[in-house]
C-alpha cells in the first residue's frame, strides 16, 4: 500500500472559543491519489484545508486537539511559509489571483519566491503557457480582466509553479458555468497526470469531483459521515440522494412518506 | 523661475516623505504618522556629525544606516507584534513612536535650531536665470530619489513581490512571499526617503522641532493624492508645495498651515479616496 | 421532614457572569460595595493627605479626565478618531474667557454656554466627516485643530492685546472657588457628574448605536440606525464635554493663553485614552490619571538618583516617557489599564480558582 502523503488524526478546529468547526475528523491520502471532500456549506470542508495550509487567522482560530501529519512529520500549527517551502500548496476559495498584476507577473510571483529546499521543477515561465493554451492571448493582461474561468486557470497554473507536492484545490467550481467547470477539472486531471502530485479537491459539486477522485469523504457539521473509495460513493443511494440530486423513483411526486424518510435520514446524518 | 525652483525644491521634499507614507501603507495599512519625526530626527543626526568634522559622504551614509537600523527596530519591535489588531492600533503605534523620537531629539540634540553648510554654494545658470545651487541640487535629489523608488517597486522583481504584498497580503503569503521581510523593506525604504528628506530640508531651511511640520504637510500630501498611490503621492506634493508657497506669497505667513489643510478637504469632500486612491469599502484608519 | 440530600456547597461565581439581561446593563455591575465605598471614601479625604502640589497636580488630572472621558466616547466608543481635542479645549475654555472675563456672566452660565459652543463646534466638525473614513476624518479633525488655534490667536493679539485673558474666580453656590481645596471637591462633583453621564450614555441606546456603527456601518444601517444622526450625537456630545474641561481648565488656571492649546495637547489625550483603555470609562479615568501624574512621578523619581537636568530635557525625557508607554500598552496590552484592573481583580475575587472569563472587558 502506497505511503500515505497526508494524515489528519482527530483534527478539531474552534472558531473564537465556541464554534467547533470541524470535529475529530481522521482522514487519509495516499502519496499520489486524488481526494475529494464534499458537503454542504457550513460543514467544515474550507476550515480543513486551511488548517493544513496553515492559513487559520490566529487571533481567534484554534486546533485544539488532533495532528496533522504530512509524510509522518507534524505539520500541526505550521504557518503559511513553512508549508508553502514544504509543497503543500492551496488555490483558495476566493481573491486567487493579484487582480492588478498581469498574468505574467502573478506567475512571477511564485517563481521569484522558490525556496531552494524544494528540487528544481520542469515548469519555468515558458512552458506554462504551452501547458495552458487558453491563457496564451492574455499574457500581458490585468488578471481583473480575464474571465472567471481563466482566472481560475491562471490560479492553478500559479499554484502550478510552486512545485507541489500537495495540491488543496477550494472550491473551484465556484462562478463558473458547467461546461467551464468541466474543462478546468479536466485540466485539473491532466496536469496531476503529468506533474504526479497528490490533489485534495473540496467542492459542492459533488458529482464532478468525485467523477475524478479516487477516494471520497462526505463532511456534514465538521464530521465526516461517509467515505470511501469514490466509485462506491457516487453509487451509493442515499448519496446520491443528497449530494448527487438524483432521487429514486424519479419522475413521480414524492410522497409524504418519502419526505419525511428523507428528512429523518438527513437528520441522522447530521 | 527661482520661485519654481523653491517650490520644487520643497515639493520634491514632500513627495519623498510621502513616498514613504504610501509605500509603508501598501505593504500594511498602517499610516504612519512618525514621517516627519523621522526626518528630522536624521537630519539632526547629519547636522550633528557635519559638526564634528566628518564629511558629508561620510555623514550621510552613516545617518542612512542609522535610519534603517531604526526601521528594523520599528518593525520588529512593533509593528510585527501587533498584526491582526484592530486597524487604529497601527496608527496609534506610530503616534507612540513619534512622541519617542520627539522625546529621544530633545534630549539628543537639545531643542536648538540647527543651520547647516549648504553643500554648495553659488549660483547655476539655468533657462537663463540665475538659480541658487542649493536649490537646485535639493530638487534634483529629491525628485530622483522619489523616481528610484518608484522604479523599484515597478520594475524590479522585489518590487513585484511588493505589488503582491500591497493586493492580497494572504495571497501573497501562499504564493511563498516571505511578508516579514517585504513590510520590513517598506519601512527601511520609508525610513531611509525620510532621512534623504530630513538632510536635504537642512540645505535649505533650519533644522529644529518645529520643522516636523515637513511630516504632516507630507502626510496631507499622501491624503490627496491616495493613500496608496505613489503618483498621487506626487501629485498631491506638488499642490500642497504650490498652495503653500502662494498662501505665503500674497497673504500672512500665519495661515501657511491652513492652506494644505483646507485644499485636502475640498478634494476630499469631492474625492473621499484621494485623486489617485483606490475606493475601497474596507474600514482603515 | 430530613432532606436526605447533603446542601451542595456554596459555589463562588465569577465575577463576569451575568445571570440576567438586566443584569448586564445595570450601571454598576460589581458586587464588592465595600471596594466602591472605600474608594470614595479615600477620594474625599484626598486633600488632606497630600500636600499642595498633589492637590494641584490632583485637580489638573481632574479636569483631564473630564475631557479624556469626552474623547473616550468619541474614540473608543464611536471609534471616530479625532485629533481635535486641543480645538475643544480652546473653543470651552475662550468661550468661558469671553463671556466670564469680559462680560463679567455667572460661572455656572459661562459653563453651560461652553457645553453648548463645545457641541456646536463637533456638529461643525463632524458634518464634513461623515463621507470620510477613518484616518479621513483624524485629518479633518486636524483641520479643525489649525483653523481653531489659529482664530484664538488672532483674537488674542488682536481683541484683548494681551499675553491672555485673566479669569474672575468664580462663585459657586456656597464657595468661592478660590483655593486648590474648594476646587478638588466642585471637580470631584463635575468628574462624578460626567462619569455617570459617561456610563449610562454607553448602556444606552445613544451608545450602543455608537458601537453598532462603529463596528460594521453596513450592518448597522440595515438594522435601522441612521449613522449620520449617530455620528452627529457622537461628535457633539463629546466635543461638549470637551469644551466643558476647557472652560474648567481656563477658570481654574486663573490666566487664558492661546499658546497652551497646541497639537501636543490633542496626542497627549489620545495617549490617555490608549493607555487606559480605549472604549472604556474608567479606562480613560485611569490614563487621564497615569499620564497626567506621570511626569512628576518620574521627576520625584529621578531626583533621589541625583538626575538634574534642565527644563528642555527634562520634556525631552517625558516624551521619551510617553512615547514607551503607548508603546508598551499597544504591543502588550491593547486593552489598557482598565483590562489589568479588571485582570486583577478577578485573581483577586476567585483566588484561588482560576477562571479565564470568554471576554476580557469586564
Amino acid at each position: 500500500m502506497s505511503k500515505s502523503v497526508l494524515q489528519l488524526d482527530q483534527l478539531e478546529v474552534v472558531y473564537g472559543r465556541v464554534v467547533r468547526a470541524v470535529q475529530g475528523i481522521s482522514m487519509c491520502i495516499p502519496d499520489g491519489s486524488t481526494v475529494a471532500v464534499v458537503g454542504l456549506n457550513g460543514s467544515g470542508k474550507t476550515t480543513i484545508l486551511r488548517a493544513i495550509s496553515g492559513f487559520l487567522p490566529s487571533e481567534n482560530v484554534a486546533i485544539t486537539q488532533g495532528t496533522i501529519r504530512f509524510r509522518d512529520r507534524d505539520i500541526t500549527g505550521w504557518h503559511a511559509d513553512q508549508t508553502a517551502a514544504r509543497g503543500i500548496v492551496l488555490v483558495p476559495e476566493l481573491n486567487k489571483v493579484f487582480g492588478t498584476l498581469t498574468v505574467e507577473e502573478n506567475l512571477e510571483v511564485g517563481l521569484r519566491t522558490q525556496s531552494s529546499a524544494r528540487p528544481k521543477g520542469a515548469i519555468t515561465l515558458s512552458n506554462v503557457f504551452d501547458l495552458f493554451p487558453t491563457l496564451t492571448p492574455h499574457r500581458r493582461r490585468r488578471a481583473i480582466w480575464l474571465s472567471g474561468g481563466e482566472r481560475q486557470l491562471l490560479a492553478i497554473a500559479a499554484a502550478l509553479i510552486k512545485r507541489p507536492t500537495l495540491l488543496l484545490v477550494d472550491e473551484m467550481s465556484l462562478g463558473l458555468s458547467p461546461i467551464m467547470q468541466r474543462q478546468v477539472i479536466d485540466k485539473l486531471k491532466e496536469l496531476k497526470r503529468d506533474f504526479g502530485f497528490s490533489l485534495l479537491v473540496v467542492d459542492q459539486n459533488a458529482r464532478a469531483v468525485l467523477e475524478i477522485a479516487d477516494f471520497g469523504y462526505i463532511m456534514e457539521n465538521g464530521m465526516i459521515v461517509r467515505d470511501g473509495p469514490a466509485q462506491a460513493l457516487l453509487a451509493n443511494t442515499e448519496v446520491q440522494e443528497f449530494y448527487l440530486g438524483r432521487r429514486s423513483g424519479e419522475g413521480q411526486r414524492p410522497s409524504y412518506r418519502d419526505v419525511k424518510q428523507y428528512r429523518r435520514t438527513r437528520r441522522w446524518w447530521g | 523661475m527661482q520661485q519654481l525652483t523653491s517650490v520644487l525644491g520643497v515639493a520634491g521634499i514632500y513627495a519623498l516623505l510621502a513616498t514613504g507614507i504610501v509605500l509603508v501603507y501598501r505593504t500594511s495599512r498602517v499610516v504612519n504618522l512618525a514621517q516627519g519625526h523621522l526626518a528630522i530626527l536624521c537630519a539632526f543626526c547629519v547636522a550633528a556629525l557635519l559638526a564634528a568634522g566628518y564629511h558629508w559622504t561620510a555623514a550621510l551614509p552613516v545617518t542612512i544606516a542609522v535610519g534603517c537600523l531604526i526601521a528594523a527596530v520599528i518593525y520588529f519591535a512593533v509593528m510585527r507584534r501587533i498584526v491582526g489588531e484592530p486597524a487604529f492600533v497601527g496608527l496609534m503605534a506610530t503616534v507612540g513612536i513619534a512622541i519617542l523620537l520627539r522625546g529621544v531629539m530633545v534630549v539628543a540634540f537639545g531643542g536648538v535650531t540647527i543651520t547647516t553648510q549648504p553643500l554648495l554654494n553659488g549660483s547655476i545658470q539655468l533657462f537663463g536665470a540665475d538659480l541658487s545651487a542649493t536649490q537646485v541640487l535639493v530638487a534634483v535629489a529629491a525628485w530622483g530619489v522619489v523616481g528610484a523608488i518608484v522604479s523599484v517597486n515597478q520594475f524590479t522583481s522585489i518590487g513585484l513581490l511588493m505589488r503582491a504584498t500591497t493586493e492580497n497580503v494572504v495571497l501573497a503569503a501562499q504564493r511563498g512571499v516571505n511578508i516579514d521581510r517585504i513590510v520590513c523593506l517598506a519601512w527601511v525604504i520609508a525610513v531611509c526617503a525620510a532621512a534623504t528628506g530630513g538632510f536635504l530640508h537642512s540645505q535649505r531651511a533650519f533644522v529644529s522641532t518645529a520643522a516636523i511640520l515637513i511630516g504632516v504637510n507630507a502626510l496631507i500630501a499622501a491624503l490627496i493624492g491616495g493613500m496608496d498611490s505613489f503618483i498621487g503621492a506626487v501629485i498631491g506634493a506638488l499642490a500642497v508645495a504650490a498652495s503653500e508657497h502662494f498662501v505665503l506669497l500674497h497673504f500672512e505667513a500665519r495661515y501657511a498651515d491652513l492652506a494644505p489643510v483646507c485644499l485636502m478637504l475640498v478634494i476630499l469632500t469631492i474625492r473621499p479616496w484621494g485623486l489617485f486612491g483606490t475606493q475601497e469599502d474596507v474600514e482603515r484608519v | 421532614m430530613t432532606d436526605g440530600r447533603a446542601r451542595a456547597p456554596a459555589v463562588r461565581r465569577p465575577p463576569t457572569l451575568h445571570t440576567s439581561y438586566r443584569q448586564t446593563f445595570r450601571l454598576w455591575r460589581g458586587k464588592e460595595w465595600w471596594c466602591l465605598l472605600s474608594g470614595i471614601g479615600v477620594t474625599l479625604i484626598w486633600p488632606f493627605l497630600v500636600n499642595a502640589f498633589w492637590l494641584h497636580l490632583s485637580n489638573l488630572a481632574l479636569i483631564a479626565v473630564v475631557a479624556t472621558v469626552g474623547l473616550n466616547l468619541l474614540s473608543g466608543n464611536a471609534r471616530l478618531v479625532s485629533l481635535g481635542q486641543a480645538a475643544l479645549l480652546a473653543v470651552g475654555g475662550f468661550t468661558a474667557g469671553i463671556l466670564g472675563a469680559q462680560y463679567d456672566l455667572p460661572f455656572w452660565l459661562c459653563l453651560l454656554t461652553s457645553l453648548g459652543t463645545g457641541g456646536l463646534t463637533g456638529i461643525l466638525v463632524g458634518v464634513p466627516s461623515l463621507r470620510l473614513k477613518a484616518i479621513y476624518v483624524a485629518i479633518t479633525t486636524l483641520a479643525l485643530h489649525f483653523a481653531v488655534t489659529t482664530l484664538v490667536s488672532i483674537y488674542q493679539t488682536e481683541a484683548v492685546r494681551a499675553q491672555g485673558i485673566v479669569m474672575p474666580i468664580p462663585d459657586f453656590v456656597f464657595a468661592k472657588l478660590g483655593d486648590s481645596r474648594p476646587w478638588f471637591y466642585f471637580l470631584l462633583l463635575v468628574v462624578a457628574l460626567v462619569i455617570v453621564a459617561a456610563l449610562n450614555l454607553e448602556r444606552s441606546y445613544i451608545g450602543r448605536r455608537w458601537i453598532a456603527v462603529a463596528d460594521h456601518e453596513v450592518a448597522a444601517r440595515s438594522a435601522g440606525i441612521n449613522i449620520s444622526v449617530a455620528k452627529l450625537t457622537a461628535f457633539a456630545i463629546s466635543s461638549a464635554m470637551v469644551s466643558l474641561a476647557g472652560a474648567l481648565g481656563a477658570y481654574y488656571e486663573g490666566v487664558l493663553t492661546a499658546e497652551t492649546y497646541d497639537i501636543q495637547l490633542a496626542i497627549t489625550s489620545l495617549a490617555m485614552i490608549i493607555v487606559g483603555g480605549v472604549g472604556s470609562v474608567l479606562g480613560s479615568v485611569l490614563g487621564a490619571l497615569l499620564l497626567t501624574f506621570l511626569p512628576y512621578l518620574l521627576d520625584a523619581a529621578m531626583k533621589p538618583a541625583g538626575i538634574a537636568l534642565s527644563g528642555g530635557s527634562l520634556n525631552g525625557i517625558h516624551s521619551i516617557a510617553y512615547g514607551t508607554l503607548i508603546l508598551l500598552f499597544l504591543v502588550f496590552e491593547p486593552l489598557g489599564l482598565a483590562a489589568v484592573w479588571y485582570r486583577i481583580r478577578n485573581t483577586c475575587m476567585l483566588w484561588p480558582l482560576k477562571y479565564t472569563p470568554l471576554e476580557a472587558k469586564r
